[in-house]
């Protein structure tokens, strides 16, 4: 029942991938002509392109759902790659996420076999999560930015989440290098807008709090 | 660890999820407390971070709404002299114009569409901003190899068509004011102590071709005062004036989303505001309107009157005639590309006039106007006012509507 349950949750999960992409490829390619349709946005283009990086996320996460040997803290991380891009993907494409969006949430929703399960693994890994969530923060940002600060805005979150991912499972000094590439070089170019100075402090003291709580990785769970 | 195991291990073990009462040590309600915080934090940077995504801080002058900045040399003919026409210094950057383009001329038309309301009731600083998009316009033609004519007013006064620019063929010729239509922005940060030479002053009026106008320097300090306090009181007015306030507000961009739409009027960028200043104020929730009526008496009161190095008070017998107030537009923006040629900053500043204007219209007592005339040489009205010096950081551009958008 639970392996049916998941393989559902990993095929709607991959349509919704699909969908997702095709999606962001018609943002890009006509969504200053579609309007409302695709949200009436003012960079379709830049918007059309992320919405394909979100979906090829999720096809990560469905692909590693239907893997059987998967724990459950990396069905939760799965079921999280679903479930972000579903959220975000509200937000870039309009009308046109309205079919791959559901797919993606169901797909996530189905995917996590017990709840209270991953309540506790939640709150296990929540400083790792609070790591990971700077670094969604950190591409946010970027997503805004002039083209060398959002690569290296892009590069450094990519960094903090895995960091968040390792846990100092590799070693503090991986650990901690990750973290202060994932902060530093962002601090350097966009320390003008503050906010980039706030999240070093924060993603230093969440990292701090990682090391010295017990060593292990989300996969691990 | 399987999944087999992560399964079994964790909920089972912990006394407190069986429903146990069990008194919370202080070490767990610390625990509990700084995780809380730290998720607190967490979101603040969260919310934080989406304001910098959604007010455009780490690409300010980027995205489509600037693009015509960056390319306005790139198209030749009589359409690429219109994509230096509107960069042009405008009211409010409403950008009030629209261009109808042949082989051999460029009219130009009035889109009253865009006007300003009740800070520009009689339309005085709508043509004037018309004149400045003329003069940019006969600047490009001639950097294009086309001779321009200018007639104004070819269909008389009560006519949308403001000018026809007649176009015929010559040779190239490339100016310095040419050169500095792409760098010229309104600049309304501090001026530097720096004083601004009686002769630089001179050297920024050039009167060819413009009859009819002339500009008053204000350069001594009780007169500077002088006028700095009516700017005040007239800044004051106007945000006393609930109609003048809204009409103002109307065309503020508060989010980058709102900049990129519209692609036109008044926004944080162009407040010439410090970096961090300007951070922090795009991270606060939008202004208010009248947060933001405060914070403009309050610049005029200790930036833009504080460090004026000098005024420039463009002069005609008649301020109303509208032939005048595109003749004195065309030399506000001559003097304004000169100055940025000169690596001056200047920074129009309208208040009093929109306050002469607006007293006229509703039958009010011409307090504005008779203060101003008190400053000026008998016998002239004042048609615009602005003031120069030397910068203490650059501006930045404006948004700006396409080519596509105004032309006919």
């Amino acid at each position: 029942m639970t392996v049916d349950r998941r393989r559902l949750g990993a095929a709607l999960a991959a349509a919704g991938a699909a969908a997702g992409v095709v999606a962001g490829v018609v943002q890009a390619s006509f969504g200053s002509d579609l309007g409302e349709w695709t949200g009436a946005k003012a960079e379709p283009g830049r918007l059309g392109v992320l919405t394909v990086v979100l979906s090829l996320v999720a096809a990560a996460g469905a692909v590693a759902l239907r893997r059987s040997h998967v724990d459950a803290g990396g069905r939760l991380v799965a079921a999280a790659a679903l479930v972000v891009p579903a959220l975000v993907g509200f937000t870039t494409v309009g009308r046109l996420w309205f079919l791959p969006g559901p797919l993606l949430l169901l797909g996530g929703t189905l995917s996590v076999d017990s709840w209270r399960q991953a309540a506790y693994l939640v709150r296990r890994a929540w400083t790792r999560i609070l790591l990971a969530s700077l670094g969604g923060f950190e591409m946010l940002m970027a997503a805004g930015a002039a083209p060398t600060v959002l690569v290296v805005g892009f590069a450094g979150g990519a960094c903090l989440v895995a960091a968040a991912w390792l846990g100092s499972k590799r070693g503090s000094g991986v650990f901690v290098g990750l973290v202060a590439l994932g902060t530093l070089p962002f601090t350097a170019v966009a320390w003008t807008a503050l906010v980039p100075v706030l999240l070093l402090l924060v993603a230093a003291a969440l990292g701090a709090s990682v090391l010295v709580g017990p060593r292990r990785a989300v996969s691990d769970q | 660890m399987t999944a087999s195991e992560s399964t079994s291990a964790p909920p089972n073990a912990k006394p407190e999820q069986q429903g146990t009462a069990t008194a919370p040590s202080r070490r767990s309600v610390l625990k509990v407390a700084a995780v809380s915080g730290a998720t607190v934090v967490v979101a603040g940077t969260g919310a934080l971070s989406y304001r910098v995504f959604d007010t455009g801080v780490l690409d300010p002058g980027g995205g489509r709404a600037f693009d015509p900045w960056h390319h306005w040399r790139d198209t030749g003919g009589p359409l690429g002299a219109v994509a230096a026409a509107i960069l042009a210094a405008n009211p409010h950057n409403s950008q009030p114009w629209a261009f109808h383009v042949t082989e051999s001329a460029v009219l130009v038309y009035a889109d009253t569409s865009r006007r300003t309301g009740a800070l520009d009731p009689l339309g005085r600083e709508l043509h004037i901003g018309l004149g400045c998009a003329i003069e940019n316009l006969v600047l490009a033609a001639r950097a294009r190899g086309l001779a321009p004519t200018v007639t104004l007013l070819p269909d008389g006064t009560g006519s949308d068509l403001v000018a026809e620019v007649a176009l015929a063929q010559a040779a190239t010729e490339r100016s310095a004011l040419y050169d500095a239509i792409g760098d010229r922005h309104t600049n309304r940060g501090p001026y530097t102590s720096e004083t601004v030479s009686a002769d630089e002053l001179t050297d920024l009026v050039d009167l060819t071709g413009l009859p009819g106008i002339a500009v008053h320097w204000v350069t001594a300090d009780d007169d500077k005062a002088t006028l700095g306090r009516l700017m005040v009181d007239a800044a004051v007015a106007i945000t006393g004036d609930r109609q003048q306030s809204e009409d103002s507000f109307a065309w503020f961009r508060s989010s980058d989303d709102e900049v990129q739409r519209h692609r036109d009027g008044l926004t944080l960028d162009a407040q010439g505001m410090s970096p961090v200043v300007l951070t922090l104020a795009k991270l606060l929730p939008a202004s208010s309107r009248s947060a933001g009526d405060n914070f403009w008496v309050t610049q005029t009161r200790k930036v833009h009157t504080k460090t004026a190095a000098a005024y420039g008070v463009i002069t005609a017998t008649d301020a109303h005639d509208v032939t005048t107030q595109l003749v004195g537009g065309r030399l506000l923006q001559r003097v304004h590309l000169t100055a940025t040629h000169q690596g001056l900053a200047l920074h129009h500043m309208n208040q009093i006039t929109e306050r002469i204007d607006r007293e006229s219209l509703t039958g009010q007592s011409p307090e504005f106007a008779r203060r101003f005339a008190a400053l000026l040489p008998d016998g002239v009205q004042p048609l615009s006012a602005f003031r120069v010096g030397h910068p203490v950081r650059d501006a930045r551009p404006s948004p700006r509507r396409g080519i596509s958008e105004v032309t006919r």
